[in-house]
């Protein structure tokens, strides 16, 4: 194109260009708008997404709080007194910037105090930046007089966290899991729905087989010109199903591990199909032990045999002060004769 | 719903009309660029390429992932853009600038890709940040044992007979590690690393990289503490170094002379800020013509003053659209960095959105004499491939954090889906919403 012409169509063509660019700004714009609006509908519609479960108010420190109010907490932000926080919880001993708090997938909630101070996590006491702690669903967490509870949405369930001391390493405790967790209650509602869309699918194919069989008999009643026999009037119904499928809900159900390379154990009886999955008993609970007065001699077996600290039973058999005092003064009689001195 | 009306519907999506309008744009330019004086094949070429490669960066690359698609064609808009002015102003000089820069276009989508599968993929940070962190402290310093110095800074070095600018990789890291030590609240790391690349950057008088690198980290900072003491402090420092800066080297006090009067050295050191002035005006409102005027007398017109040369070919009011476009880029990286549910992916989309800006800001601030002009490139559209598979990096980061968020409300939404059918269950009433009725 010779150069004068060129001038021209170039001369002519920037306002194509710039009317090109008009619309390309505008419609980058108007897609920006959109996609907000779009967003903000999608917040409204969920109003749970971004948020991993709520802190539920068990014991109120203030009158700002009321026991069963909800605090939805999000991924990652600061639980304190001010409304700045993400997690703000307005009462009595709780500091503007008490701690720290972020989920980590599959472990659990993560928290660290702020500063000095100080949380108790299933009542055991976290104090300053090196004691960490983490929470799980149902994890009680009390600061000041005020105590909350953890409540974990569905798909956001963690592994029970074992709340043992803190330790040094700042919480790496993730190797201690229990190798199950216990079904939520999601999840045995879900199998529940399985099982029954199993069984309702079992009794149509049973209905459908029925009614292919007695479609059959007419047809060849029909071939030889006979008349079909009347079914006998006593014949059983078939068996409805009334959508009740019984679970237990008291955890001693367990899932069915979705491992192809497990082998299923087929030759179980039927009743004991889940006998394999079950959780084994828990181990019996330590029982307190009797609270017996040093008037009924029970010690006495013990002090006869062996005196080191290793055979006396652990502090936290004793009650109060006055008993640890009193078996001082057995010992002291017993063995050094003091008759009650 | 009718096929015409699933048509029409189809027609309506954003994305689609947005990237249809610009292959139209590129595909109009390139072709009458092509067809100046003489028919040249190349530009026939990439009138064919750059909407072909638009189209698959925006519309197909998002099958693979959730990704941001306004962001995406942003970012492929303003890189052609890069190209059509670079083939443009280069087609009579006999350089290739323009296919050079439409090979590290190519480059630049891999280096995106990269970005975004570091973040979508890479969970555990804890041992790669430290090898990140060494590998950008090596790297930034790299130039000062072998580097050669190119307009006053010695920042290039040369691999293989191509030129590299380290400091252009280090932002990335620079966002990795800020955001990573201070989301984990670990003050000594990050400290260290921006005061070490605050010294280094220095020592090879690479002015307008520091800038960038300390606006980047005070924001940051800001936005993760929110500690208005300590940032007022630091801009307080940043003030007293520009100060003492100004009183204590003669090439800032000559620097700054330039941009309060620059054409008392219009001859001289403000030879270029005049040139890019007058390349301005002289496009006036609507341009001169695409591959018109007289460009090549800006000195560094293909990094610093592309904006001058697209203010003169295209007009003042298409310069004040291509901001606009920049800006829409930066609220998009925002609106991302506040969708994010980790602090830790919030800041990198924070991080790399802010550093973009401040660019943007420094860059053309510095053509229009708003700030004393400084050397840095245009994000995306100036010549240099460093820049480019840096600048598109910032946008792979931005997409990994936006495709992370997106896979992260999509569990959500399915999460609720299927609550809300357990809900319809008669039995359900016994366990409770999505908030589970029942502590175990």
């Amino acid at each position: 194109m010779p150069r004068e012409m060129y001038e021209i169509v170039a001369s002519a063509a920037r306002y194509w260009f710039l009317f090109l660019m008009v619309l390309i700004v505008l419609r980058s714009f108007r897609w920006y708008r959109k996609d907000q609006k779009q967003h903000k509908k999608q917040r409204k519609l969920m109003p749970d997404a971004g948020y991993i479960g709520e802190m539920v108010v068990i014991q109120s420190g203030s009158d700002q709080l009321a026991p069963g109010d909800t605090l939805p907490v999000s991924w990652e932000g600061i639980l304190g007194f001010t409304r700045i926080n993400d997690l703000c919880v307005p009462a009595e001993g709780v500091a503007n910037k008490h701690c720290r708090f972020r989920f980590e997938e599959k472990v659990g909630l993560f928290l660290e105090p702020c500063g000095r101070q100080s949380i108790q996590v299933d009542g055991q006491e976290y104090v300053g930046r090196k004691e960490t702690a983490y929470m799980s669903h149902g994890s009680f967490l009390k600061i000041g007089d005020t105590v909350l509870r953890l409540r974990m949405f569905s798909g956001y369930e963690t592994r029970p966290v074992p709340q043992s001391a803190p330790m040094a390493d700042g919480g790496q405790r993730n190797a201690q899991y229990a190798p199950y967790p216990a079904p939520t209650p999601e999840q045995l509602a879900c199998w529940q729905q399985m099982m029954q869309q199993q069984m309702a699918q079992q009794q149509m194919a049973q209905r459908q087989m029925a009614y292919q069989q007695q479609m059959m008999q007419q047809m060849a009643w029909a071939r030889q010109n006979q008349p079909m026999p009347q079914p006998p009037a006593e014949e059983a119904p078939l068996e409805e199903y009334d959508g009740q499928l019984e679970f237990d809900h008291q955890q001693t159900f367990y899932p069915p591990v979705m491992d192809d390379e497990e082998d299923f154990p087929d030759d179980l009886p039927e009743e004991d199909i889940y006998a394999a999955y079950r959780r084994p008993a828990p181990p019996p609970k330590p029982q307190p032990r009797p609270q017996t007065r040093y008037d009924d001699h029970y010690y006495d077996e013990l002090l006869d045999e062996d005196m080191t600290d290793a055979a006396l039973p652990p502090r936290s058999d004793y009650v109060g002060e006055d008993e640890s005092r009193l078996m001082k003064k057995e010992v002291w009689d017993r063995m050094l004769g003091g008759d009650g001195r | 719903m009718s096929k015409a009306s699933q048509k029409r519907k189809l027609r309506r999506r954003p994305d689609r009309s947005l990237v249809m309008a610009m292959m139209l744009f590129f595909f109009s330019a390139f072709l009458l660029i092509s067809l100046k004086e003489e028919i040249h094949w190349q530009g026939v070429m990439l009138s064919v390429i750059v909407p072909v490669l638009i189209y698959v960066a925006t519309m197909w690359l998002p099958r693979f992932f959730p990704a941001d698609k306004l962001l995406l064609s942003i970012a492929n808009f303003l890189c052609a853009l890069g190209v059509l002015i670079l083939y443009s102003t280069d087609m009579d000089a006999g350089t290739s600038r323009g296919m050079q820069q439409a090979m590290y276009y190519g480059i630049g989508i891999f280096g995106m890709l990269m970005c975004i599968f570091l973040i979508r993929y890479v969970k555990k940070w804890d041992y790669l940040i430290w090898i990140v962190g060494f590998l950008a402290a090596g790297l930034l310093a790299l130039p000062l044992a072998i580097g050669s110095e190119y307009n006053g800074a010695t920042n290039w070095i040369n691999v293989g007979g191509t030129s590299l600018q380290p400091s252009e990789m280090v932002k990335l890291a620079l966002i990795l590690i800020f955001s990573y030590f201070l989301s984990r609240r670990q003050t000594i790391p990050w400290l260290l690393f921006g005061v070490y690349s605050m010294a280094v950057l220095m020592l090879q008088k690479d002015l307008g990289t520091a800038l960038i690198y300390y606006f980047t980290a005070l924001f940051l900072y800001y936005a993760w503490t929110g500690n208005l003491l300590m940032t007022g402090v630091g801009l307080v420092g940043a003030a007293g170094a520009s100060v003492a800066g100004y009183v204590m080297f003669a090439h800032v006090k000559k620097r700054v002379a330039v941009w309060r009067n620059p054409w008392m050295y219009s001859e001289t050191s403000g030879y270029q800020i005049v040139q890019a002035l007058v390349a301005i005006a002289s496009g006036g409102l609507f341009g001169v013509g695409l591959g018109l005027g007289s460009p090549r007398v800006i000195p560094v017109y293909f990094t610093d003053c592309i904006f001058a040369v697209i203010c003169e070919q295209f007009g003042v009011i298409f310069g004040v659209l291509v901001l606009v476009m920049y800006v829409i880029l930066i609220l998009r990286g925002t609106s991302i960095a506040l969708r994010a549910r980790s602090g830790f992916h919030g800041l990198i989309a924070l991080g790399a959105t802010v550093m973009l800006g401040i660019q943007t800001f420094i860059i053309i601030g510095g053509v229009l004499k708003l700030i004393p002009l400084t050397g840095v490139t245009m994000p995306f559209v100036s010549y240099g491939g460093t820049s480019m598979v840096s600048c598109m990096g910032l946008i792979g980061l931005l997409q990994g954090v936006a495709s992370v968020t997106q896979d992260q409300m999509e569990y959500d939404y399915d999460i609720s889906r299927m609550q809300s059918e357990l809900d319809a269950l008669p039995e359900a009433d016994d366990w409770g919403g999505r908030k589970g009725g029942a502590f175990r």
